[in-house]
């Protein structure tokens, strides 16, 4: 097993009004398993992948990552962990506005401790090699800003993979691209995970796609996981239960994405 | 077999702590599959820096070591190609309107403090010049001078003695005995006694200043000085210039005064003053001439130094320490003195002006330095607002918070030590032109003077950097704190 959540309890203030984003939720993830999380907007989807990279603290609960309980360490510490074990794709992609495609990539290796990681020769073969998979050689010097929507995406999954993490965390990096671009990427993505033996936890709207390129599929709602199945066993029972929207989440859209 | 063989399978070991890297992969690989097998690393010298290659050595183990634990070398221990700097200069092109914002507020604070200074030094090196040049003149003109003063009776009226000329009151000859024997008188160098009338030269026809002089009465408890003026031996009687050209009076000639019969002891030269028409006798003689045995009514002081400005004061205060109040104190070589007071006035007046330039540096300077780091504090603020997004990514990724203080104080750092070299060059540069101007108006007519203080240069270029970080350290500590998701806006 590589990470495991225990009772973990999120909330948010809104207005003075408390939102649980994440309730009591238990999971765990196995080495080298591909988990696709599903559930409708503000079902808390975001909330827990950010838990799960470390990059927030919930009120209650465990977490462990490779035998290491990330709450229990500090900042500085949890920071190390990320950047040795955990590769994190943002749903807004977060590159850095002023580093071109090679820099925007090569730029996850800052976070190593020296000595535990690749030479410099390695980190830029490696970074050319992810560029040169994800298709983006021809932008290697272009900007961000210079850049399309799925290009961007695509340089914030190379800059995930770049320290050869052992965990995957993916924030919906599919939904801003076309249907052909998304299973693409997906593709791509999930190949390159299994090549690398890496274990994908990947948050994503499109129920197809995970069905054909994921093993498990857990599904949230309200903070809450109401399925966890392999994808094989999932079927409109567990969709329905999943999208049918109640009156209270009509009138409000709040929950905790 | 070089390492560069084995990248591809970095990172698919399994179980191992922390080895990441295709390095530290690939020898764990090894121990399990070539368990019999030793092995070293090596490195294989490249011309490029940034790559390094190693080679790998296998030889037969003993079976009793085949499992011993593996570790790599420090020295084998590899540096990233991606450095922090490269961040910063990056971020520092891409927001070039940030940068120079923050650099030119440095570079006028540091050319406005450097522009002071140097104004305040040079105006300072001006004023010792001049000073120097003064008192070199004024030691010149009054050398072997010193301050003439004349001591007279107390209840001497000073208009009478204005208008005659001389002091119609006496006083008993014995007070020049009185100061010479004194311990307590420093001031004077040199006592002359007179006795001195205006009278009609009866036997000339004439009026005449007769000067009764018995030369200078040394001081007992100093060593004897050269005297300043030659006794006039009884029975001998010395005239003035103009007197002696108008009477045909000659050295050696015999002439009578009073009834008196005196030989010409000699005949002054030209004085252009009332010496011209003065004869002088021996004091006793003159006594006895004018019927005024054992008194005088003036002492000469001649030659007379002091420590402090207020020279008159200081004199009177010692005379009138011996003799009680029985006399009065008046100058009597005022060219002295107003070459003396001019010269203070050239020293009190450089020191007003700097005194004014004391002022203006005193609340110029820390003003523009506040201003500056004010403006380098705002800016700072703005550009970590700016980042804010930035460093939650490179949080995000991994950075450690001393990692992202760095990156974001090395900007302050860069603007410091390059606002300070480019200010100190406007500053100098721009107290070189305001001298041009300032030294050669009419005022002083003097070129600029030359001013560079290695100390100041010294404090500028390791104040500037320490300040600006300074002032980009408050929103750089506040920044590289925050939590990744609350700078990333995710919750």
């Amino acid at each position: 097993m590589l990470l495991e959540l225990e009772n973990v309890s999120k909330t948010f203030s809104c207005n003075d009004h408390p939102v649980r984003a994440v309730e009591e939720l238990s999971l765990q993830l196995d080495r080298g398993q591909f988990t696709a999380v599903c559930g409708p907007s503000g079902c808390g989807k975001s909330t827990l992948l950010l838990i799960c990279g470390g990059l927030l603290r919930p009120e209650t609960g465990t977490v462990t990552l490779h035998g290491h309980d990330l709450l229990s360490l500090s900042t500085e510490n949890r920071a190390s962990v990320r950047a040795a074990h955990i590769g994190f794709v943002f749903q807004q992609f977060h590159l850095v506005p002023y580093l071109n495609v090679l820099d925007n990539v090569s730029v996850a290796s800052l976070g190593l401790r020296p000595g535990s990681a690749e030479d410099g020769g390695s980190v830029e073969t490696r970074a050319l090699e992810l560029i040169d998979r994800f298709g983006l050689r021809d932008r290697i010097q272009h900007l961000p800003s210079e850049l399309s929507t799925g290009e961007r995406q695509r340089v914030a999954l190379a800059r995930a993979l770049l320290n050869r993490p052992k965990l995957l965390l993916a924030d919906e990096p599919v939904s801003n691209v076309d249907p052909a671009r998304a299973e693409a990427t997906v593709d791509l993505l999930c190949n390159v995970a299994t090549e690398e033996r890496i274990t994908l936890c990947m948050s994503l709207h499109n129920l197809d796609l995970a069905k054909r390129y994921f093993e498990r599929l857990i599904g949230i709602r309200r903070g809450r996981v109401i399925f966890d199945l392999p994808a094989s066993d999932f079927n409109s029972e567990e969709y329905r239960q999943l999208y049918e929207l109640d009156d209270a989440e009509l009138l409000s859209d709040s929950y905790g994405d | 077999m070089g390492l560069k063989d084995v990248y591809g399978s970095g990172g698919t070991a399994d179980g191992e702590e922390g080895g990441t890297t295709g390095l530290s992969v690939f020898v764990l690989e090894l121990q399990h599959n070539h368990c019999g097998w030793d092995f070293k690393i090596e490195d294989v010298p490249t011309p490029a820096r940034t790559t390094r290659w190693f080679q790998l050595v296998l030889f037969p183990r003993p079976a009793s070591q085949v499992c011993r634990a593996i570790t790599i070398d420090s020295e084998k221990q590899l540096t990233l190609k991606m450095k922090l700097s490269h961040l910063v200069w990056r971020e520092i092109a891409h927001r070039r309107g940030n940068f120079c914002l923050m650099l030119i507020s440095v570079v006028l604070a540091v050319a406005c403090g450097v522009c002071a200074i140097t104004l305040f030094d040079a105006q300072h090196q001006y004023n010792q010049q001049q000073i120097g040049v003064l008192d070199n003149e004024i030691r010149k003109i009054t050398k072997n001078m010193g301050f003439n003063i004349l001591i007279l009776p107390r209840d001497q009226n000073l208009a009478d003695f204005y208008a005659d000329d001389f002091a119609s009151q006496t006083m008993p000859e014995s007070h020049v005995e009185q100061l010479a024997k004194s311990r307590d008188v420093f001031t004077i160098r040199h006592l002359r006694p007179a006795l001195v009338r205006k009278l009609t030269w009866h036997e000339e026809n004439r009026q005449v200043i007769l000067m009764g002089v018995r030369g200078v009465v040394p001081f007992a408890h100093r060593n004897p000085k050269k005297p300043l003026a030659d006794p006039v031996p009884p029975g001998k009687i010395d005239v003035g210039h103009l007197l002696a050209q108008e009477l045909a009076i000659a050295p050696g000639q015999r002439v009578t005064l009073l009834g008196v019969d005196f030989e010409v002891n000699k005949v002054n030269p030209v004085r252009g003053n009332k010496d011209d028409i003065t004869v002088w006798v021996d004091l006793a003689q003159a006594q006895q001439m004018l019927h005024l045995p054992g008194k005088i009514n003036m002492i000469q002081a001649l030659e007379c130094n002091c420590a402090s400005v207020d020279r008159l004061a200081e004199i009177e205060a010692e005379v009138s320490g011996v003799l009680k109040d029985e006399v009065q104190v008046i100058e009597l070589a005022t060219k002295a003195i107003a070459r003396a007071k001019a010269r203070t006035r050239v020293s009190a007046e450089g020191e007003a002006r700097l005194q004014r330039w004391r002022r203006i540096a005193a609340a110029v300077i820390p003003l523009t330095i506040f201003a500056a780091g004010l403006m380098v504090g705002l800016l700072s603020f703005a550009n970590v607002r700016q980042r804010l997004q930035e460093i939650g990514i490179l949080r995000a990724l991994g950075l450690r918070s001393n990692q992202l203080l760095g990156v974001l104080l090395a900007k302050p750092a860069v603007v410091g030590m390059v606002g300070a070299v480019l200010g100190y060059l406007v500053g100098i540069g721009g107290a070189w032109s305001l001298e041009t101007v300032w030294f050669m108006s009419a005022d002083y007519q003097s070129p600029p003077q030359w001013v560079f203080k290695f100390t100041v240069l010294l404090v500028v270029l390791l104040l500037t950097p320490l300040l600006t970080v300074m002032a980009g350290w408050l929103p750089a500590f506040y920044a590289s704190g925050k939590d990744p998701a609350e700078t990333l806006n995710l919750e």
